[in-house]
């Protein structure tokens, strides 16, 4: 949450800076360019090369004026917008008109003793984007001639090449339309994508998943790669009776423990399961830990984790198409960390995968104790950026613990003895064979052997 | 002639310094106009498209033809301001003040006839 916000905010004010500022430049440049233009002497200003055959040429000499005007960040947003929405991009009329006008002013004072300038050209060139560059050349004639009335002094008023709208409703309809169009987008993907994670079956998931990112996952992992918790955790999922697991059943299912203190867990394709060590922390009994894990496997029953992954892409490709980056890879690979730990639901989503947990609780111990008590405690926890960031995603902890024990209630599931975790934890090691059964003892603290590893 | 200050008939520009036929007596200064714009991202995704396979980009040739336009009736519309009767010495640049998007401006002599 707070990743979006704060940049949110600090860019809002950036732009208001630069909104106010942009305005300012250029009244100021327009009053400077008024003035500097009526002070100018006549000249007669030709974009032909006709040498007025009926006067006294004294000298002749190639001048130019150049000019660059950089825009603010506004007006470059807003011509960005513009271009996504199409249009005429009125943000740029105005410094464009100035850029001539201040290009042909230096032509023109380059030239200040001279009577014709004839021959003039405009040209522009490109040194940075949001920049507007503009050369303008001619030959200026230096005579005896000195041109009269009905010339203009300066360049002819610039009104007819700027459309008079304020830039504020321009950004806001060019932003509403643009806010628009993305959503469309991804709403109409977002069916597609809806549609696809159906279709694809748990053994072309594992298969395709299996292919990507080698090195940022390992696919393979034995016992030998996975940590003694984390081996734990494998187990406590494969103790499951199958026919409780659903769709969910066919996957080969690995855990990873992430240290990160948000209390978080997360699906991956291919039946890789994340725990944050800060979800573990809340932890106390093996019911409560199968109740998480059980709303991941939900998840996958829901087909949830590939429609996530699918928005996300659909996301990360607009946000390149809009920014026009030109390593669009660039962008497509920053997004996938993000997309690891960010995968977030809809909130029925989220509920449907509650349904799962209850499921898994009866089949593994014939009750739903327990099922609601993380939740409970994340709804004591008040403020704190981490809990934040899990409420965002998630549907408020209490309303989750009083639609559990609803659900419980509903369908006369039993309440009974949670099975403490550190115990849990040490039956797994004696019966794996890691400690020998004498080496039992008071207080061996699963949470803390996530963290040694 | 007393023709010309038909206001209905469009006011002549043209890329050579004389009206055929015509004589310019007075003028009056260089105007210009110019047009910024750009396809919507519809048309941004095909061209990138049609930039696989070659072969004309209707929507940018189009694009073009719309901002030259635009540009054009705004340095004629200048013109008007300064009650000229024609645009000698047109000539047409084009900058690329933005990603995707088209500047095209015109500009000439604006004259008055004999």
């Amino acid at each position: 949450m707070e990743e979006v916000i704060l940049p949110g905010i600090l860019l809002t004010i950036l732009i208001g800076i630069a909104y106010l500022t942009g305005r300012v430049a250029d009244g100021v440049h327009d009053r400077a360019l008024k003035r500097d233009e009526s002070l100018l002497p006549r000249q007669v200003l030709d974009s032909g090369s006709n040498i007025p055959g009926d006067i006294k040429l004294h000298d002749t000499a190639m001048v130019t004026g150049k000019v660059v005007i950089a825009e603010d960040r506004f007006r470059n947003l807003l011509a960005r917008l513009r271009i996504f929405v199409g249009g005429r991009l009125s943000a740029h009329e105005a410094s464009i008109t100035r850029a001539k006008r201040e290009a042909m002013l230096r032509l023109r004072t380059n030239a200040k003793g001279a009577s014709h300038i004839i021959g003039i050209r405009f040209d522009s060139a490109q040194l940075s984007r949001g920049m507007i560059e503009m050369i303008v050349s001619g030959t200026a004639l230096y005579t005896d001639h000195r041109p009269k009335g009905g010339f203009p002094s300066a360049l002819p008023d610039d009104g007819v090449n700027i459309s008079h709208r304020n830039l504020l409703v321009e950004f806001l309809s060019a932003s509403t339309a643009f806010l628009l169009i993305c959503w469309g987008i991804y709403a109409a993907s977002g069916l597609l994508v809806e549609w696809a994670s159906h279709e694809i079956s748990v053994e072309d998931e594992v298969a395709i998943w299996s292919q990507l990112e080698p090195e940022l996952i390992n696919h393979h992992r034995t016992a030998d790669d996975r940590s003694l918790a984390e081996n734990y955790l494998v187990d406590l999922i494969n103790s499951i009776p199958k026919a409780a697991l659903g769709p969910a059943a066919a996957y080969d299912f690995d855990v990873v423990i992430v240290p990160d203190p948000t209390p978080n867990a997360a699906a991956l394709p291919g039946g890789l399961i994340l725990v944050h060590t800060g979800m573990i922390d809340l932890v106390e009994s093996e019911n409560e830990l199968l109740s998480i894990l059980g709303h991941e496997i939900g998840h996958y029953n829901g087909r949830d984790h590939l429609e996530g992954l699918g928005r996300e892409v659909v996301g990360v490709a607009l946000s390149a198409m809009m920014f026009q980056t030109d390593a669009v890879l660039t962008t497509w690979i920053a997004g996938w960390p993000k997309l690891l730990t960010d995968l977030d639901y809809s909130r029925s989503q989220e509920l449907d995968a509650d349904n799962w947990s209850l499921k898994i609780l009866m089949a593994k111990y014939g009750h739903v104790g327990e099922v609601a008590r993380t939740f409970e405690k994340l709804g004591n926890m008040q403020g704190g950026h981490s809990v934040m960031d899990y409420l965002a995603t998630h549907p408020h902890p209490q309303d989750r613990v009083d639609r559990l024990y609803k659900m419980a209630r509903d369908q006369d599931l039993p309440m009974g003895e949670p099975v403490d975790l550190d115990e849990a934890f040490e039956d797994f090691l004696v019966r794996t064979g890691e400690i020998p059964e004498s080496a039992r003892e008071e207080g061996r603290k699963f949470s803390l052997t996530t963290t040694k590893d | 002639m007393s023709t010309t200050k038909n206001s209905t008939a469009p006011m002549p520009a043209v890329t050579v310094s004389y009206i055929p036929g015509r004589e310019a007596s007075e003028n009056l200064g260089i105007v210009f106009g110019s047009s910024v714009r750009s396809r919507n991202f519809l048309f941004d995704i095909f061209a990138a498209f049609k930039n696989l396979f070659g072969g004309e980009v209707r929507s940018y040739t189009r694009l073009l033809d719309d901002a030259q336009s635009e540009a054009t009736s705004r340095m004629l519309e200048q013109a008007k301001k300064l009650d000229a009767d024609a645009v000698v010495d047109v000539h047409f640049a084009t900058s690329q003040v933005a990603y995707k998007a088209a500047e095209i401006f015109a500009y000439g002599t604006a004259v008055r006839l004999k």
